[in-house]
């Protein structure tokens, strides 16, 4: 046996020390929380980002749908220049708990990057109110999504994923105390910044999420993120 | 990887019935738990991760496609869950054994508990990724295409974060052995 093989040994035996078996209240809080939030109809479920990958070749029906429902929208768009010639352009209105951008409609004034955050109030499953202000001036639309109790990513880290080719839904954990964020997206929509603030205090973390809509194309696989805490510095 | 989970369970508990959920988590808790502890080696945090668990599996199971997936997917969850929470604790790491521990003239069996101790110490230095990739390949015996899988990211990355993990536990190991050597010479 070589002293790899030995290692591996001692390290599997060592691991394999330790509880094996669950204690009950996580279990019982979980079902308890299953019973306290009945599931509701979700008829555009399907439509949804799947929460893990399926296997390789196991059918997914979502891309042909997305797909088939990119072409009628097309189609439909294409009639209606074709017959119209309508002379303004489709306005995107945020919801109305949402500060809205100041202004996505391209300007003459080519400097004009700098146009103010958008303040968001991030949905929470619990803790203290929270938001997050986005510095860029190409987002059509920033909102909250609705988080769910747990944990999907991880410290420090962002998932981003797309929900349309122009929508990026961005998920990090927060501990409660962490309240005010802020968000810089770089020029070309593609490197994102999020500032944390400093705190201490409960060490349940929550997820937030934030809806961010482009006016063009943003895939979520050509973006990188990076998370720092407010007063330390760091390259974008 | 081994499926333990009844697909029509799956099934049932993403179409909202809680019953099928009930027994569900009942099934997959204590596997669930084991993962958690080994990356974070602290009960009442494993605890923590199991719970942020399974009330995430709750609330996105309608999300998730295909069942057969459902524990690659549990594992992904209980991974990030312990992950976050050991990067937390990270910063009030403890010591299970003084630095200046005479193990060396220990009888034999002192001697097992005491490496043991050291290894305690060694895993604790790693980050939390390479915790949690140590414990997936030598405890739960997932091949690396099934890690890269359970962790969403490439073979590549697997086999390098292994390595990595793999000679860091060692790196840790043998300082912790040189330093006992040293206290032996001087005494």
């Amino acid at each position: 046996m070589t002293a790899r093989d030995e290692f591996d040994r001692v390290l599997g035996e060592w691991l394999a020390e330790g509880p094996t078996r669950a204690p009950d209240w996580p279990v019982d809080r979980a079902i308890a929380h299953a019973r306290t939030h009945p599931r509701r109809p979700d008829p555009l479920g399907f439509l949804r980002t799947p929460a893990f990958p399926a296997r390789v070749g196991a059918f997914n029906p979502r891309p042909a749908l997305l797909f088939a429902a990119a072409l009628l929208l097309a189609l439909a768009g294409t009639a209606l220049v074709v017959g119209s010639r309508p002379q303004q352009t489709p306005v995107i209105v945020p919801p109305a708990s949402v500060s809205p951008l100041p202004s996505a409609t391209p300007t003459a004034s080519p400097t004009a990057r700098e146009l103010g955050p958008a303040h968001v109030n991030l949905k929470l499953a619990a803790g203290e109110p929270a938001s997050v202000d986005v510095f860029y001036d190409g987002v059509l639309q920033a909102r909250s999504g609705q988080p769910g109790d747990g944990v999907s990513a991880a410290e420090d880290e962002i998932l981003v994923a797309n929900d349309g080719p122009n929508t990026l839904v961005l998920t990090w954990s927060g501990m409660p105390c962490e309240t005010t964020y802020r968000l810089e997206v770089s020029p070309n929509g593609r490197d994102y910044r999020l500032e944390r603030p400093t705190c201490s205090g409960d060490t349940i973390a929550f997820d937030r999420v934030l809806i961010l809509t482009f006016d063009a194309p943003v895939p979520a696989s050509q973006v990188s993120t990076k998370v720092q805490r407010a007063g330390t510095t760091s390259q974008p | 990887m081994e499926l333990v989970v009844d697909r029509g369970l799956v099934e049932q508990a993403a179409r909202g019935d809680q019953d099928a959920f009930s027994v569900l988590v009942r099934q997959s808790s204590d596997r669930l738990f084991a993962v958690a502890y080994r990356i974070v080696r602290d009960h009442y945090l494993a605890e923590d991760a199991l719970q942020q668990t399974l009330v995430t599996v709750w609330n996105e199971l309608p999300r998730l496609r295909d069942p057969d997936r459902f524990e690659a997917w549990t594992y992904r969850l209980i991974v990030r869950a312990s992950t976050a929470v050991a990067r937390r604790e990270r910063r009030g790491n403890v010591s299970l054994l003084p630095d200046d521990a005479d193990v060396s003239s220990a009888p034999d069996q002192y001697r097992v508990v005491a490496d043991r101790d050291l290894l305690e110490r060694a895993f604790r230095k790693l980050t939390a990724d390479q915790r949690a990739i140590l414990v997936l390949d030598h405890y739960v015996g997932l091949s690396q295409a099934e890690m890269a899988d359970v962790l969403g990211i490439p073979m590549g990355t697997v086999g390098s974060r292994l390595h990595y993990a793999t000679r860091t536990l060692r790196a840790a190991l043998e300082a912790d052995e040189r330093s006992i050597t040293a206290k032996e010479r001087l005494a």
